[in-house]
């Protein structure tokens, strides 16, 4: 395969960083997507170091190319003592410390450097960087060299450094998100910790939607493999702007009335949302497809969407698309989301409420309202990776103008 | 004899590493035996020093012990202060990135949450007197400073020989009231470096005063060759820094022990070592017939083997090597053909010889007397300069924190020797203290 770089010469081009935790096949089969998806607007180069000796076999979908890495070190330095000290001036604690003096003799190393330096493809220009965010709990001390290096390199040729979560950021510890120019979050938790006023940081904070951060785990299941791009299938069919939210409701012929009331419930959001109904061909009524049911029951209500569309529910993974499953009871479908770690709400005024994982019961309508607001809520805070990348372009092209 | 003097006084002292706290107990020992109240303290490390009070059964707390809820905030600020400031370093320059990421914000957390940690300590436990080995790593400064703010005499010691480069002890009594010291050398070598001179007081090593004396007591020797069931002629022990060097020049050593029907080689890895270096190492020696290479790590008192072995021989610089010409062991530094950095040689003040392995399997195979490779003069001199007590130390430092405890209680300031001094742009406004 030629490799893509070479065709899209004038694009601008971002350098996508892999080192060995990130090469699981379903990171790579969704990174060589994501490139699919952007080929028209982005180069997305694939860069990889070449001291490890699977890494290049492992990634050979991405065609990615290879980089040198080299050490160098010092000991013992008047000057690497000097140079420290200088770089962390006269800070102090709040009470008058200076942080080199508390510091510098034993947790820096004294006058000891080390310093890794990493030699990209010469023949690049690249636009921004995106590499893994390391953690203090999880990461390898040579991926974390590499890392610091491309970090330093960005900052020396301004370009854009832009991680990724793919170790848990909702952490104590946030150096390394504050040297960023930006970060992206695959949980809730993270992008919350990270944007409450109390990690006090400046940069640009991304969340992903759940059909995307997903493929950054190695152990999302099955279910998530099959449903790979299936969001992105019916965003472009259906014409759904990123601002919307979607609920997937797993209608069944058995609870009528139950969902032209769930349904009806619903219509104070109904103006920011898309509606997913599932549809079986065992439920079809009389003359009635289960569609047409649905759409003639609901007549006074579904109008009043922004938009909504009808499903095979025999392809369950296509929810895969949606903020939530919302249900007038538990079922087969509900089953399946929860498992996958869809939040589900069942609105059933009949059994008690509760709350357990990724399922919410609950029997009155104004506690199905906050839910939705919540989804809304947290449904606008999601960016999809290729706006996060298009945005990054965006800002340095505005960077650069006179 | 006790002195009603130090009935119910609090000390508090920080350990870390477990064979540096052998300077330290032997005087928390003397002063709880006359009453004074000793409450250990350890920080947050990886190299766990809850680990060295625990084996050395010294019941202790850890600095986080002494924050709660209500510090978050504070903690936060600190952390906050820390985190922008090396932020910006580490993005502007290399330097400050030796050790990786994570681990620096792990580490500036961790002393964000110890800093409020010695403050609260201070209001806690409001102690009489604070000691620490030595102020230059986190620890040991953040307790100095808040001991300075809190007008507590802050006391410490000197950590080894001092052989590594001076600007590595810069600050070494910053905050420190006084700084003990073992001998005039060490005491001229921190001056030169920002200690001023009269903080720093010459007493000798409070560990090796017992230490000798016990050594002989015990017949230590006779008990370690049986326990070793070495019926060698000569003892050699060859002690490792905490790096450890290539294994291939020792090749001709091994071989030599490896063969011979009368010496016998142990090897002692320093504590600090990394467990793989060790385990690469002792598995080069396998070979070797059983009773010929002994190879210990932790499991034995540097003392013990000292005493146990007729030669002393150096990988590295160490503190081991004073050691070694204290209990009077000949020594010998290796001479494994890369130059010596350190500012601090036994050779070039004549108190060692330098062999390269090759050299020193000549001298044992012709059965050398080692002792007469060097002149006892020069020995006598040199331990002079270095300790200048080895008998009475202890007590001296009793009467030592005694005279600053009772001029700190007076709100004078100490004697002249002890005169307290600090440059005003160290710390704004102690409390007290004159």
């Amino acid at each position: 395969m030629t490799p893509i770089s070479s065709k899209n010469k004038d694009l601008p081009q971002i350098a996508w960083i892999l080192q060995p935790n990130q090469v699981t096949p379903l990171i790579i089969d969704f990174l060589d997507l994501i490139r699919l998806r952007l080929k028209q607007v982005v180069d997305i180069c694939f860069l990889v170091p070449d001291h490890h000796p699977d890494i290049l076999k492992n990634t050979e979908k991405l065609n990615p190319l290879p980089f040198q890495t080299a050490v160098a070190s010092k000991e013992n330095s008047l000057e690497g003592f000097r140079l420290k000290r200088d770089l962390l001036g006269d800070a102090p604690f709040s009470d008058g410390l200076l942080f080199w003096r508390t510091l510098l003799l034993d947790d820096l190393g004294s006058g000891n450097l080390l310093r890794t330096h990493v030699h990209l493809p010469p023949d690049k220009n690249f636009a921004a960087i995106f590499f893994q965010i390391p953690t203090p709990l999880g990461s390898s001390e040579m991926e974390e060299r590499i890392f610091y290096a491309l970090l330093l390199h960005s900052r020396q040729h301004h370009i854009p450094a832009i991680g990724y979560e793919l170790l848990p950021l909702d952490t104590r510890w946030t150096l390394i998100p504050s040297m960023l120019d930006g970060i992206i979050t695959l949980t809730k938790d993270s992008y919350d910790c990270l944007t409450h006023p109390r990690a006090a940081l400046k940069n640009r904070i991304w969340l992903l939607p759940e059909h995307e951060s997903r493929y950054f785990s190695p152990t999302a299941s099955h279910f998530w493999r099959n449903a790979l791009g299936c969001a992105y299938h019916h965003q472009n069919t259906l014409k759904l702007p990123p601002e919307r939210t979607v609920l997937y409701i797993p209608h069944n012929v058995a609870m009528n009335h139950e969902y032209r009331d769930l349904v009806s419930h619903l219509l104070p959001f109904a103006g920011r949302l898309h509606l997913m109904f599932s549809v079986g061909k065992d439920q079809v009524r009389g003359l009635y497809s289960h569609q047409e049911i649905i759409e003639l029951i609901s007549r006074d209500t579904l109008d009043q969407f922004a938009s909504y569309s009808f499903h095979d529910m025999n392809a369950p993974y296509e929810m895969t698309m949606a903020d939530a499953v919302v249900a007038c009871s538990a079922c087969y479908i509900t089953g399946i989301s929860t498992l996958n770690c869809i939040p589900t709400i069942i609105f059933d005024e009949t059994i008690p409420p509760g709350s357990r994982g990724f399922k919410k019961t609950i029997c009155i309508p104004s506690d199905l309202h906050d839910e939705i607001r919540a989804i809304i809520d947290n449904h606008e805070k999601i960016t999809e990776l290729g706006r996060i990348i298009l945005e990054v372009l965006h800002a340095r092209q505005k960077d650069r103008q006179p | 004899m006790t002195d009603p003097f130090w009935k119910d006084r609090k000390i508090i002292a920080y350990i870390a590493l477990l064979h540096h706290t052998r300077f330290i107990t032997p005087i928390m020992e003397e002063l709880s035996r006359q009453g004074a109240r000793v409450q250990y303290i350890v920080g947050q490390a990886e190299r766990s020093q809850e680990i060295t009070a625990i084996e050395c059964k010294l019941p202790f707390r850890h600095l986080f012990d002494y924050v709660s809820g209500k510090d978050r905030e504070a903690i936060r600020q600190n952390y906050l202060l820390l985190r922008d400031r090396f932020g910006q370093a580490l993005t502007n320059h290399y330097a400050i990135g030796t050790q990786v990421l994570t681990v620096i914000d792990k580490t500036l957390h961790a002393t964000a949450t110890e800093y409020i940690g010695c403050k609260n300590l201070m209001e806690t436990e409001k102690p009489d007197l604070c000691f620490a080995l030595h102020e230059l790593n986190r620890w040991g400064k953040m307790l100095a400073f808040w001991s300075k703010k809190y007008a507590v005499p802050f006391i410490t010691l000197q950590e080894g020989l001092g052989y590594n480069l001076d600007f590595g002890y810069m600050g070494h009594a910053q905050y420190a009231t006084l700084n003990l010291v073992w001998g005039e050398r060490i005491k001229k070598k921190f001056s030169e470096f920002e200690a001023p001179e009269d903080k720093i007081i010459p007493v000798g090593n409070s560990h090796l005063a017992t230490e000798i004396e016990k050594q002989k007591k015990n017949n230590t020797r006779e008990k370690m060759q049986k326990k070793f069931k070495t019926d060698r002629k000569q003892i050699i022990l060859l002690i490792f820094s905490a790096r450890l060097p290539d294994v291939s020049p020792f090749r001709p050593l091994f071989d030599y022990f490896s063969h011979s029907k009368e010496d016998c080689l142990v090897i002692k890895f320093h504590p600090a070592s990394r467990h793989p270096d060790i385990t690469r190492w002792k598995t080069g020696l396998q070979s070797a017939p059983k009773g010929a290479i002994i190879a210990v790590h932790g499991e034995e008192s540097t003392y013990d083997l000292i005493s146990m072995c007729d030669v002393c021989v150096l990988a590295q610089p160490s503190t081991t090597g004073l050691e070694a010409l204290a209990f009077s062991k000949p020594l010998v530094q290796l001479d494994l053909g890369a130059p010596d950095p350190a500012a601090y040689s036994f050779v070039r003040q004549k108190v060692a010889v330098k062999m390269t392995p090759d050299q020193l399997v000549s001298h044992l195979a012709a059965g050398t007397d080692f002792n007469h490779l060097i002149s006892p003069e020069a020995i006598d001199a040199y331990l002079k300069n270095e300790l200048c007590d080895t008998e009475h130390t202890v007590q001296t430092i009793i009467d030592v924190f005694k005279s600053a405890l009772q001029a700190s209680q007076s709100g004078n300031r100490p004697s002249p020797c002890f005169r307290y001094y600090c440059r005003p742009e160290m710390v704004g406004d102690p409390p007290g203290f004159g």
